[in-house]
């Protein structure tokens, strides 16, 4: 594994590596870090990935964003969209969750010939009805008046894991999330809430997987199908006693991202053939 | 509160009774349900007659694309008594005392309808010869859809005029004598203490209509019961269905029926938001104090998971 702090977007990010062969960018959820991809990460590789997991702007060990917490989700891809490049990452896939998984589509959408596939997990295109308010969310960044707040992380994610994930497991997916910052995650909420790449879906250029946990309280379904359906040739992947967290809920995940990955690939060579 | 219903797949988390149940033999948390009844033509011909509602709506067409006629809401309703008749529960009711019915999507002329009814409440009358059962019933057409649901109380016949509500306190969600039992393991929950140790307030529960309060102070419970002096700190409240569902259910799933919007707060809620974990741990003991009452009654149950 290779660590370093490179500078991204004015920002001392901080990345880490794992293997040699297509690059794969894998982005986190809303508040976390790259550590929720530390199993898949390594077994990914060892299949022959170069796998590339940064933290966001203000998370685990990368600097804040130069202009403050990042409301914003474009402006998470305008920084991945650096990262590439300033990695040399070779026309990369990129798989992301929740807000990854929304930045993954921006970036689908933005600069979609460049990529050789995107799979967004736990993410749509945007929505009429988003379930959060920017008000409440607004209110929640006000210290004094967010009681609680690491027991609700903790709970709230325990009641959005899945249901075939063992206790354990889920306990532990727990216990690591209460370690955010809750200006940052609140901050990326407000990116979720107003996340809406719904008019430009069409014009998505590279093959495109969304995939979504049937036990996930905070997506429809329904919704998730609607984005994949607007998106040209994209498939549609309902994860069956799976929440909001596939990377660390599905055992094995390294070789069903694999799995993905490939039929991607196979996608893009019927389409450019 | 429908989409919940939708999702919320039926769990039997006590065993039903066999036929001819007397009073003492529903328990919260059962759930029935039974084969499809469908409405065919002449059923519903029959029902016009009946009540005289011979509206063409009913009669000729509906207002549907494929214009076929509706059944009238109220033989949807009519068949759940049908249904719990031929289930054999009906033996030793009384008397209906109340009904309150959503209609949500229309039922029409040979569709087949199923009914789930779970128990949401048993409480014997001060004669203690018969008590009160509430029943939650949901209405599912061919498709799966949700049709119609709602609640229905019978008086039913008890086997004996004893009193035994210690002993069926577990189950009484919401009365004063439940709140009681519940208070006296609240004193001696690590999870709760800890949770509440700062804590100076009133936690209120409501079930339906029916409030019961917690007064804590540091971590004790110094009284429970409909009220205290000044009131709840908040309230959190749910249908008896709800409730029922969550407290005799295989896990303690309240994080997922509140960001289902299956309950409701009134009051403080900053208060109720500070003691997110104190609520957990409640509903914990709860749960708990179901499985105790079990164990008094000397029940059987299967369902291991817990």
């Amino acid at each position: 594994m290779r660590a370093e702090y490179i500078e991204v977007g004015g920002t001392r990010s901080f990345v880490l590596e794992d293997g040699d062969g297509p690059p794969v960018l894998c982005l986190h959820t809303a508040g976390q870090n790259g550590v929720q991809w530390r199993d898949a990460q390594s077994e990914l590789a060892a299949l022959g990935y170069r796998v590339v997991v940064p933290d966001l702007p203000g998370h685990g060990r990368s600097e804040p964003a130069a202009g403050g917490p990042v409301r914003d989700l474009g402006v998470y891809a305008a920084w991945c969209e650096e990262l590439i490049d300033r990695l040399g990452m070779e026309r990369p896939y990129v798989a992301g969750c929740s807000i990854g998984g929304a930045i993954t589509l921006q970036l689908a959408v933005r600069c979609g010939d460049r990529l050789a596939g995107a799979v967004a997990m736990a993410a749509h295109g945007g929505t009429d009805s988003p379930g959060l308010s920017v008000r409440g969310l607004e209110r929640e960044l006000v210290d004094a008046s967010a009681p609680s707040r690491t027991d609700r992380t903790y709970f709230g994610t325990l009641a959005v894991v899945g249901s075939r994930v063992p206790a354990e497991r889920a306990e532990l997916i727990a216990r690591m999330h209460r370690r955010e910052d809750p200006e940052i995650s609140t901050s990326d909420l407000i990116g979720w809430t107003t996340h809406d790449v719904r008019d430009r879906l069409d014009t998505v250029a590279c093959p495109t997987h969304l995939v979504v946990g049937a036990d996930d309280l905070w997506l429809d379904p329904a919704e998730v199908r609607r984005t994949a359906d607007r998106i040209p040739g994209a498939r549609y992947t309902l994860l069956e006693g799976i929440g909001h967290y596939p990377m660390e809920e599905l055992e094995g995940f390294a070789g069903t991202l694999d799995g993905w990955l490939r039929e991607l690939a196979g996608q893009r060579d019927a389409v450019t053939r | 509160m429908t989409d919940s219903i939708t999702a919320d797949a039926p769990v039997a988390t006590a065993s039903p009774p066999g036929p001819a149940p007397y009073f003492e033999d529903f328990e919260v948390g059962q759930v029935f349900s039974g084969p499809a009844r469908t409405f065919s033509a002449e059923v519903v011909a029959a029902f016009a007659e009946l009540s005289g509602d011979r509206a063409a709506l009913h009669t000729e067409h509906g207002r549907t694309a494929d214009g076929r006629p509706l059944v009238h809401g109220a033989l949807g309703l009519a068949g759940f008594f049908g249904w719990h008749h031929e289930q054999g529960l009906s033996d030793h009711v009384e008397a209906a005392l109340d009904t309150h019915w959503d209609y949500l999507a229309p039922i029409h002329v040979g569709d087949s309808v199923t009914y789930e009814m779970t128990v949401v409440r048993t409480r014997r009358t001060s004669s203690l010869r018969n008590g009160v059962v509430g029943r939650h019933v949901v209405v599912r057409n061919q498709d799966g859809v949700v049709v119609q649901q709602g609640r229905t109380s019978a008086l039913v016949t008890a086997r004996s005029a004893v009193d035994d509500s210690e002993l069926r306190a577990g189950r009484a969600f919401g009365t004063p004598a439940w709140a009681s039992a519940l208070a006296g393991r609240l004193g001696n929950s690590a999870a709760f203490t800890r949770a509440t140790g700062t804590w100076d307030g009133a936690i209120g529960l409501r079930f339906g209509d029916d409030v019961v309060q917690f007064r804590v102070y540091r971590g004790r419970v110094l009284e429970s019961g409909r009220r205290t002096p000044h009131g709840p700190t908040f309230v959190v409240g749910a249908s008896d269905l709800t409730w029922a569902r969550l407290l005799t259910g295989p896990a303690n799933d309240f994080t997922v029926r509140t960001m289902r919007d299956e309950f409701h707060t009134d009051g403080d809620a900053y208060e109720y938001l500070r003691l997110t974990a104190a609520l957990v741990a409640l509903i914990d003991e709860a749960r708990a104090l179901v499985d105790e009452a079990r164990a008094l009654a000397g029940t059987e149950h299967e369902d291991g998971d817990r």
